[in-house]
């Protein structure tokens, strides 16, 4: 089909549809593979017709929330159509006695939290791109932060989907309810299979009430082990944070200026004073959140465990700084606790336990110091999940990617002893040489079972999953 | 392959000590906890090893012989009901603890560990295992990880899913792998979630990494008595929306006080209408202001009186008269037939009403004993199981009761499963597109459908979307009978 015949078909299927510009198709391109199409279906019967329609002329989807995201994975095998999910963006129905909600997958992060929090409650989900990311791709990539802690990752959260299937057919997972057994959970495939086994186009949310306070304690320790072991504390104690991160020196670095705020400790626009650590200190940071009784319980409780382990600065943020830190640290490394006037950044993620993270703090320490290059590194510990960027002034460089690449070896080699390490954002001639998803340990041959039954024609982001799926 | 030759392969394998095939000694596995359905199986086998359990399914695989893997059997949906001329495959024998990592906090055990086990085995350091099903001095792991099993205080903390990093598994052709394991995460589509509440039917589970999770600092338990169950439901839908979030959140009505009072004599009020079990649970700070928000909430909602327990002992001998409410149930009457719809919270008044109704139009004794605090409810319907005009009544009226959850934007099942026992009411939450989507699935584990067969999926398929799904009494009533 001619491209004029392929506008005229989505022009019948989408109200509102223009085709869009070959700039703007260029800039759509997904890790250089430029679409022929963009469209933004405005219900989710009309994304239904068009991935139909996509599937039956053989055309491959590219679904697209945010845009935050589109450089994970593998290049696609082919990219024709990206359905974007921008229109289906309504809070559907919210029941706050209920604590459930349920919502379409474009909304922005950002969106659905104020929507929310206006009947006092949130979806206790704070991943990167919080601002400008959509539900749907925060779904699509199973992207989690510090709250993973005490409520989970999405997993946890989606009660019930209607998901768009690569022919079309809308299909039901799941119910309303927070508790229900019926059937497989289909939910749970779907999150994480970054588009490629059907498009969550609504889901519906287990949702938690908003606390009535919220407060940081940072303590800085000079080593890498202690502060692991001063973690390992926090975990085994009473108190129960709703949130456990150990930072490396560089991102301690740039949390102690958020600390103190743009007016440099000054208490007006939430800054707060006090020295936070010197050149070569890990920071510990433990989130409390609840009544104003027990947050000040383990407040006292946790500052006295950083002080046992070791910690030379510990200091407490609350009121205004906790909103305006916690927002940085969110950010990580999606732009929060980045240094200015950097190049693009590379950022990389791994799971493991939480006694193997202080390996890879090490590797990547060591590493980047040797390529001079610089790191940052942001741990939620007590789910063994750290977060990696890389970055330097301007572009990296072809000996850059190189030392890289070696150096990602060896954290794969490190991380996959029990878990997982995966390549999120980074050029696409350093994901070609350490691969982007590392392995599916033995299980490739049932992914690849379910994709081709899910979808046999390969409609849906094609290429990019695991293992070229 | 014979009866007797398959019998002498299994035994060649696992010894012939751990293979039972005496018509006699199989009576005891023809159901589970369901007992309304029954069937006894051609074997039972008892491997002690994973290598065990891959050996029996490659035999029963190589010969497409069904099979069906067992807990302790206390399953309340017929999840484990043999299928015609298959093998139970028994794991109840692989029952080890193989490690617990406090430092990490988690713990590898086999499938067949009792679920409270492995909380007593940890509690000394502070850690429990936190899905608490009531049968939970009896029910295994394996079982929780195929029903995604629930409990009372899954309200705060989750169920199964929830706290499950890794499952080892047998799939139905023999092949052994890791769905996830010790470190979360894992690259790819998520196998773990999938396989967690797929009822045995897409492989077996051999051992797991689960989550340890610590013991709270201090607890508040409270018995919230009432002299009208709307009043009681009310309550429930106000606590929760006054934004506490309690860990566990129970109802108890006038009929299963009766009942258990008689039973454990604890000292529950028998002219109160409804009591509500609730426990706070966080840390010694702050936790009575709460306590006092929902005592208000209580009061509010017409509460006649409201009892704290007094210290661990008295807490431990209401949990333990509410865990085994349905054991006490079955002194009112020769059977009882326990249901497990759940509704939005909000609309526990509305169920509440219809059940209350569905006993009278049917003039049967239900008693509730249930998870309010998530809309999980439990009808325990009292009938006579040789009076067969009173069973088909209470098939009837249990079908009454799911239909109106699902009216009120509800499901069928919460924690118990669609098992053999809700087959054909799959229809009215799924339409025929979304049972398909489950079908694919299966077909790729099992292809050959011997992993548990005949569960989960309608049997009538001319019946999806005509509305008249049922559970099925026709069938039922040799066994009744």
């Amino acid at each position: 089909m001619s491209d004029e015949a392929l506008h005229s078909r989505l022009g019948s299927l989408v109200e509102g549809y223009v085709p869009a510009s070959r700039e703007a198709l260029a800039s759509l391109a997904v890790e250089g593979v430029v679409p022929s199409a963009v469209v933004a279906p405005g219900s989710v019967e009309s994304l239904a017709a068009t991935v139909q329609m996509a599937s039956e002329l053989g055309y491959a989807v590219i679904p697209r929330g945010g845009g935050t995201k589109m450089d994970f994975g593998h290049p696609p095998s082919h990219a024709d159509i990206v359905v974007s999910l921008e229109r289906l963006n309504r809070i559907v129905a919210h029941e706050p006695a209920d604590q459930t909600a349920t919502v379409e997958a474009g909304i922005t992060m950002a969106r659905l939290q104020a929507g929310l929090g206006k009947r006092g409650q949130f979806l206790p989900l704070d991943p990167p791109h919080g601002d400008a990311g959509t539900l749907g791709g925060v779904l699509a990539t199973n992207a989690s932060g510090m709250l993973r802690t005490s409520f989970g990752t999405a997993r946890d959260l989606v009660i019930g989907a209607r998901v768009v299937q690569a022919d079309g057919t809308v299909v039901r997972s799941g119910g309303q309810v927070v508790k229900n057994v019926a059937g497989y959970d289909l939910n749970k495939m779907y999150i994480g299979s970054l588009g490629t086994l059907g498009i969550l186009a609504e889901v519906n949310l287990k949702l938690q009430p908003l606390p009535a306070a919220g407060r940081l304690l940072i303590g800085t320790i000079a080593e890498i082990g202690e502060a692991a072991e001063c973690a390992f504390r926090v975990m085994d104690s009473e108190v129960m944070p709703s949130f456990l991160e150990v930072a490396s020196p560089a991102t301690r670095s740039l949390l102690a200026g958020e600390v103190a705020g743009p007016g440099a400790g000054s208490r007006s626009d939430g800054g707060v004073e006090g020295h936070l650590g010197d050149d070569r200190d890990f920071a510990v940071v433990a989130g409390m959140i609840g009544t104003d009784e027990t947050v000040d319980w383990q407040a006292g409780e946790c500052e006295r465990i950083f002080r046992d382990s070791g910690a030379a600065d510990v200091i407490s943020v609350d009121g205004d700084g906790y909103r305006r830190v916690l927002d940085g640290m969110r950010a990580f490394p999606g732009g929060g606790l980045l240094p200015q006037d950097m190049g693009p950044a590379v950022t990389c993620r791994a799971g493991v336990t939480p006694d193997g993270v202080e390996a890879l703090f090490r590797l990547a320490d060591e590493g980047s110091r040797r390529l001079s290059i610089g790191c940052g590194l942001l741990s939620h510990f007590a789910s063994g999940h750290v977060a990696f960027v890389f970055y330097r002034d301007g572009t990296f460089r072809e000996s850059d990617l190189e030392g890289l690449a070696s150096l990602f070896e060896d954290l794969r080699n490190a991380s996959e002893e029990q878990g997982i390490f995966v390549v999120e954002h980074a050029p696409a001639a350093l994901k070609e040489r350490v691969g982007v998803w590392g392995s599916s340990r033995g299980n490739r041959h049932i992914m690849e079972m379910l994709k081709n039954r899910f979808d046999p024609k390969g409609t849906l982001n094609p290429g990019r999953f695991v293992d070229g799926i | 392959m014979n009866k007797d030759q398959l019998v002498e392969r299994l035994a060649d394998v696992l010894g012939r000590e751990n293979v039972i095939d005496a018509p006699d000694q199989l009576i005891v596995y023809e159901c589970d906890g369901l007992t309304i359905d029954r069937n006894a199986p051609h074997a039972v086998v008892y491997p002690t090893t994973t290598e065990d359990v891959a050996a029996v399914v490659r035999i029963l695989h190589e010969a497409r012989i069904p099979f069906v893997a067992r807990g302790a059997g206390t399953g309340l949906s017929g999840g484990s009901l043999p299928p015609d001329g298959g093998v139970m495959i028994a794991l109840t024998k692989m029952n080890r603890i193989v490690e617990v990592d406090f430092r990490n906090q988690r713990a590898l055990v086999e499938a067949g560990v009792v679920n409270l086990h492995l909380s007593k085995e940890t509690g000394k350091q502070g850690y429990h295992f936190v899905p608490d099903p009531s049968s939970q001095y009896a029910c295994t792991i394996g079982g929780n990880i195929a029903e995604n099993s629930g409990g009372p205080h899954t309200l705060k903390y989750g169920v199964t899913t929830n706290h499950t990093l890794g499952v080892e598994v047998v799939l139905p052709d023999g092949q052994v792998t890791w769905f996830g394991g010790k470190a979360e995460d894992a690259v790819g589509y998520d196998l773990r979630g999938l396989m967690i509440g797929s009822e045995g039917m897409l492989g077996i589970v051999t051992r797991a990494w689960v989550k340890l999770t610590r013991l709270p600092q201090a607890w508040r338990t409270f018995l919230v008595v009432f002299d009208q169950v709307e009043d009681a439901s009310r309550a429930v839908a106000s606590v929760v929306g006054r934004g506490i979030v309690p860990s566990a959140l129970e109802m108890i009505d006038k009929v299963a006080i009766g009942a258990i009072e008689a039973a454990y004599h604890f000292g529950f009020p028998l002219d109160a209408e409804a009591v509500l079990i609730i426990e706070l649970e966080g840390h010694e700070a702050g936790l009575d202001t709460q306590a006092e928000a929902v005592a208000e909430v209580c009061r509010e909602n017409r509460a006649s009186d409201i009892r704290t327990a007094e210290d661990e002992k008295e807490r431990a001998l209401l949990w333990m008269s509410r865990k085994r409410a349905f054991g006490a149930m079955g002194r009112l009457s020769p059977s009882y037939y326990v249901q497990d719809g759940v509704v939005p919270r909000t609309k526990i008044p509305d169920i509440m009403r219809v059940i209350q109704e569905t006993a009278g139009k049917y003039d049967l004794l239900i008693g509730n004993v249930f998870h309010a605090g998530d809309g999980n409810i439990h009808p325990c319907i009292a009938y006579d199981d040789r009076d067969e005009e009173q069973a088909r009544k209470t098939v009837e009226a249990s079908n009454e009761i799911l239909r109106a959850c699902v009216d009120l934007g509800g499901s069928i099942t919460g924690e118990h499963g669609i098992g053999y026992e809700k087959v054909d009411l799959m229809p009215l939450i799924f339409n025929e597109a979304d049972i398909e989507a489950m079908e694919t699935v299966k077909a790729v584990f099992d292809e050959e459908n011997l992993s548990n067969p005949g569960k989960m999926f309608p049997t009538n398929r001319t019946c999806i979307g005509c509305g008249t799904a049922e559970l099925k009494y026709t069938n039922r009533q040799a066994a009744l009978l």
